[in-house]
């Protein structure tokens, strides 16, 4: 395993796409912050009920920033790990030279799992920090009074990058996977709207990207509550749960892929 | 030691047949050139032997199983074109491909000698040109010491330089007792490199053997005069003259090997021909290569 990843960090480190990409991803990730320069002007019956920048709600806050750059920075990032190596034949290569399928694919699935954690890490720290900072009579268990929020971030993180892992492997040209991926979104969109409306709403929640949306979703939907219609957010729990099986069903499903394919 | 066996090596690229119950054999020091029109299956043989396509049907050993799926640790190959990663430079490169072959060298120098690229080491893979690409790709395939080593069109799309380079260091590499095999058009260099030849039409194997034993017992036998129309008659009459083509203003001739070229010099002037231009010389691979796929 550790050579597997000495081997994607001397594919990658000096590579200026991945480099701007997690660039985009550090300073647009934090960015929600920014808007607490504004932060006078928020409805009282949202300041009165959302401490943003304080414990526990800072954890929800950029959780649900991660959900926005994780989805549009980091996608792009995996599908471009892969899709570069199509279009640089370096895949076929690889196997050539002595690589297997498996420790090949293996090794993207490290990519997806280590920035998952390293992001998830990233995510913790600066919540902690701007939740220290912004909370009166701080304690550290108040501070992790979060609903497992780094475990949901890692989970949210995991689902989308093994989607993009998934769209990467079957459409094999970046351009095309990363509008596939984006596309994909709107039309499960759609049909959830369609499968909620003639089916049942509460199997509309179960959609793979719904699922893994609902991990960290906007801070502002738990004041929806009086709404009947249009927000539904999934328990924790079975978010969680259901976005391990979705992960694991997009790697299962990108490995056959890769596995029975020419090269 | 039989270094690969196929056995009814077959594939379908959907309902067109690429390559039709291959079975082949190259044992250990053989240098075998697979030769083959556009088109043949040459690649598809490579690619499939290589894993990065999956036959139809049939299968393939290699080193009689020794080595088991790490096989390919002990090959080195170029598959049509040189694959590296376009933002990196030489060492760089080769040191992917070093980890990948689970050989702990650091060091490229010799092999970088070995291919002239070692004023160039520093730069970018995507700066090289196609011959620098191609002496990196060679730089390649010598990591880890193979066993065997796999040319796909060495000299693909290289300049005369670009060739007679590569030309030579494919010679090095040959005369280094390792097992190669090299798929070529250029048949002259295989004639000169290989020592066996596999002849692939079609997705068929027409012919396979030593290079001795591919080429007949046959001569080729150049000749030209100045009454050409008595010359074409009378070439075509000789006892033991397979075939006459014209050749510009020369008249190429196959004739078997036990043909007296002295009494044919003299029987021509007896018919008051003037001869010019005689030759008698063994059959080329190419001629043997043509004779065989246009059967």
């Amino acid at each position: 395993m550790l050579r597997l990843i000495q081997l994607e960090w001397a594919k990658f480190h000096k590579n200026n796409t991945i480099r701007m990409l997690l660039l985009f991803f550090m300073l647009f990730f934090p960015a929600l912050l920014y808007f607490g320069k504004f932060k006078d002007q928020v409805p009282d019956v949202i300041a009165g009920k959302i401490k943003v920048y304080g414990f526990p709600d800072i954890w929800e806050t950029l959780g649900y920033s991660g959900n926005w750059t994780i989805f549009f920075f980091l996608a792009a990032l995996v599908i471009y790990t892969i899709t570069i190596e199509v279009s640089n034949k370096t895949m076929r290569q690889s196997i050539i030279n002595g690589l297997s399928r498996e420790e090949f694919f293996l090794s993207k699935v490290i990519n997806v799992v280590l920035l998952s954690f390293l992001i998830t890490i990233f995510y913790s720290t600066l919540s902690l920090i701007v939740g220290i900072k912004n909370s009166t009579d701080f304690t550290w268990s108040m501070a992790f009074d979060n609903n497992w929020a780094g475990t949901r971030f890692f989970l949210m993180s995991m689902g989308y990058l093994s989607f993009a892992l998934l769209f990467a492997f079957i459409f094999r040209k970046a351009g095309l996977a990363v509008f596939a991926f984006f596309a994909y979104t709107l039309i499960e969109q759609i049909f959830k709207l369609y499968l909620g409306r003639k089916i049942s709403q509460e199997l509309a929640n179960y959609l793979p990207f719904n699922v893994i949306e609902d991990l960290h979703p906007n801070p502002l939907s738990k004041l929806a509550s009086g709404f009947t219609e249009g927000v539904s957010i999934l328990p924790h729990s079975h978010a969680m749960l259901f976005s391990l099986i979705y992960s694991i069903l997009a790697l299962a499903a990108a490995y056959w892929i890769f596995k029975k394919g020419d090269l | 030691m039989e270094v690969l066996r196929t056995e009814n090596l077959t594939k379908y690229y959907g309902s067109i047949k690429a390559l039709d119950k291959l079975n082949l054999v190259v044992e250990q020091g053989q240098i075998l050139g697979l030769l083959g029109p556009n088109g043949s299956g040459k690649t598809t043989t490579l690619g499939l032997l290589l894993s990065i396509l999956h036959p139809t049907s049939g299968s393939f050993t290699w080193f009689e199983n020794k080595y088991g799926d790490n096989h390919r640790l002990k090959i080195g190959s170029i598959l049509e074109t040189p694959n590296f990663y376009s933002y990196l430079n030489a060492d760089e490169n080769l040191k992917i491909v070093s980890r990948i072959k689970k050989v702990d060298t650091r060091e490229f120098d010799e092999l970088l000698e070995l291919v002239r690229l070692k004023g160039r080491r520093k730069s970018p893979f995507s700066t090289y040109s196609l011959g620098m690409k191609q002496r990196l790709a060679i730089a390649a395939t010598m990591i880890g010491n193979p066993e065997v080593v796999i040319f796909d069109e060495p000299t693909n799309g290289l300049d005369p330089e670009g060739i007679a380079e590569v030309r030579s260091t494919l010679k090095q590499i040959a005369s280094s007792g390792r097992t190669v095999i090299m798929a070529s058009h250029i048949l002259d260099e295989v004639e000169k490199i290989c020592s066996h030849v596999a002849i692939i039409k079609h997705g068929k194997l027409l012919a396979t053997g030593s290079v001795g034993s591919i080429l007949s017992d046959d001569i080729t036998i150049e000749i030209s005069g100045m009454e050409r129309d008595r010359l074409k008659h009378f070439l075509d009459s000789y006892p033991n003259i397979n075939t006459v083509t014209e050749q510009g203003l020369i008249f190429e001739c196959s004739a078997d090997a036990d043909l007296n070229i002295a009494d044919l010099n003299r029987k021509a002037v007896q018919s008051d021909i003037n001869i010019t231009h005689l030759v008698s010389r063994k059959r080329r691979l190419e001629e043997e290569f043509l004779t065989i796929t246009n059967q």
